[in-house]
């Protein structure tokens, strides 16, 4: 689904955030990548929605060179992926059921559609009772979960999920991470980058590791150990 | 285009202007400001251009007739001197009605002319409105040259100074309208921008979403309209209040020759012209200024 080949990218002010990148997404998969903070995570799920253009190598999605998208296509193009951003990135004028219906706007879905999903989707991730708050009136591991829903929303094809439980305490953790597998066998590939070793390890899923921006396994199995 | 997108546009245009209630409030009363003094100056060139029409419209061309001509020759100058180009309107004074105004124009002294009723001095004379009041040198040269013509006079040297004076007016009030207009245009596109600057962040957001630039640029512009047409409104209510009250005052006052424009008179025209650049200037900024965030 998603292929990356020898992709290095570069930032403006010259730091090297990923080095000769080779790797793919399957269609249906769920797959971690890790690596400490600083390896090139964030990087690497910009590229992929791009938000970002990588320095060297290609991007391909569905057998398209990112890269060649042109404009008009971008929108469609980024609808088919759900992202959960490591800064939330929420519309700090918006309640949260506007924030998730943003995405079902964007898609042009009409309102009767929105106004039964967007509960929904907020139930799922246990948050129905923020409905009417602002993003600001909520805590770190709440806005979280709002942009998960958000993602979710829109039933994308790929979801990208940066540090999804960054802030959230065990409990929650644990519960994100069965809504993304329950997503997941319902049929939506999904990308996890995450430092956490220990969800790593337990789930077992295909995992590629990053350290300083290169590749440094590739096809483990839960099996990884900073260091190792 | 779909009625639920211009549905969608107003939603979010009016729910940001609430919530930004604040900015929303300043960027309207900096229209309200920019807009009140631009229309100021066009009333007040407005007048300049009223005032300046109405005196040289009082600029005329008097020929004086030979007194030796005769009467049906009289009428055949007449009809001549109507010829002459940029010639409008020709109007006969008989000596017998010129003496009866200059009896008038002196009042109590009137005496000093009795007695000649009977031996009339002054001669028939015939008045010549031009087209334009520049036209005057040249209708009074034609004149001139008519047989049967005595002489002509417009006020000759006092017109081409007037003459000059009003077009200086004019100049100098298309020339205020044009700064204060590019002031204003500056201000509500600064106000406006900034009020969007202060939101870029969203845009990128919305475009990582998948949104198109009409969708993220749509409810920005509805909003630069509403800020620009309300700004717009508020300031031709108050300038249409100033100026009546101004107007009626002048009325009132004995000594002024020259009535400026009717408040009713430039009500509507004013109120168009301004709520048009409002409209406009909203949507120009706001199109301009969503247009730099728009490339993520
Ligand atoms: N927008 C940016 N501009 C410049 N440097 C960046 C930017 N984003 C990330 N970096 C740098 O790129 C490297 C990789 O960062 P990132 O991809 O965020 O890593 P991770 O998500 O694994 O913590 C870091 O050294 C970081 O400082
Ligand atoms: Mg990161």
């Amino acid at each position: 689904m998603v292929k990356l080949y020898n992709v290095t990218k570069i930032y403006d002010n010259g730091i090297r955030a990923l080095t000769d990148v080779t790797m793919s997404i399957n269609k249906g998969e769920f797959l971690f990548i890790t690596g400490p903070s600083g390896a090139g995570k964030t990087t690497l799920t910009r590229l992929i929605q791009r938000e970002e253009l990588p320095t060297r190598g290609q991007v391909i999605f569905d057998g398209k060179n990112i890269a060649r998208i042109r404009p008009r296509e971008m929108a469609l193009f980024r609808r088919r992926i759900g992202m959960v951003f490591q800064d939330y990135r929420l519309l700090p004028r918006k309640t949260i059921f506007e924030n998730v219906a943003l995405a079902l706007e964007i898609a042009g879905e009409p309102w009767r559609e929105i106004k039964k999903k967007v509960p929904a989707v907020l139930d799922r991730v246990g948050l129905l009772s923020k409905v009417k708050s602002f993003p600001g009136q909520l805590s770190g591991g709440e806005q979280q979960r709002v942009s998960l829903a958000r993602a979710l929303v829109n039933k994308p094809c790929l979801v990208i999920a940066d540090e999804p439980t960054g802030n959230l305490d065990t409990e929650n953790a644990r519960e994100l991470i069965r809504l993304l597998l329950e997503i997941n066998s319902e049929g939506t590939s999904v990308l996890m980058a995450t430092h956490a070793l220990d969800i790593v390890n337990t789930l077992g899923k295909r995992t590629v590791s990053l350290d300083e921006g290169r590749l440094v396994q590739y096809e483990g199995r839960g099996t990884y150990r900073y260091g190792a | 285009m779909a009625l639920r997108v211009l549905w969608r546009w107003w939603r979010e245009a009016l729910l940001a202007l609430f919530r930004n209630g604040w900015l929303a409030l300043s960027a309207i009363g900096m229209v309200l400001v920019s807009l009140l003094i631009l229309g100021f100056v066009c009333l007040l060139a407005l007048n300049a251009a009223h005032v300046s029409r109405i005196v040289e419209e009082g600029i005329e061309v008097s020929v004086f007739v030979d007194e030796e001509l005769a009467p049906d020759l009289v009428v055949q100058l007449g009809k001549e001197l109507g010829r002459i180009e940029g010639v409008t309107g020709v109007t006969f004074i008989p000596k017998e009605q010129a003496l009866e105004k200059l009896k008038e124009d002196l009042g109590e002294r009137s005496g000093l002319l009795t007695g000649l009723e009977d031996d009339n001095p002054l001669p028939d004379a015939f008045r010549l409105k031009p087209e334009d009041a520049s036209l005057a040198p040249a209708i009074a040269r034609q004149a001139e040259a008519l047989p049967g013509v005595e002489k002509v006079r417009y006020g000759e040297g006092v017109v081409e100074k007037l003459l000059s004076l009003t077009n200086w007016v004019r100049v100098a009030a298309v020339g205020l309208v044009v700064i204060f207009g590019l002031a204003a245009m500056f201000l509500t596109m600064t106000t406006i921008r900034l009020s969007i600057i202060s939101r870029q962040e969203e845009i990128g957001i919305m475009k990582l979403l998948g949104a198109t630039n009409w969708f993220v640029r749509g409810p920005f512009i509805l909003e630069g309209i509403i800020i620009g047409s309300a700004g717009a409104m508020l300031a031709a209510g108050f300038l249409y209040w100033g100026y009546s009250s101004l107007v009626e005052q002048i009325g009132r006052a004995t000594f002024v020759f020259i009535q400026p424009v009717a408040g009713s008179e430039v009500a509507l025209p004013m109120f168009g012209s301004l709520l048009a650049c409002g409209v406009l200037l909203g949507a120009l900024a706001s199109t301009l200024s969503v247009h730099r965030f728009l490339t993520v």
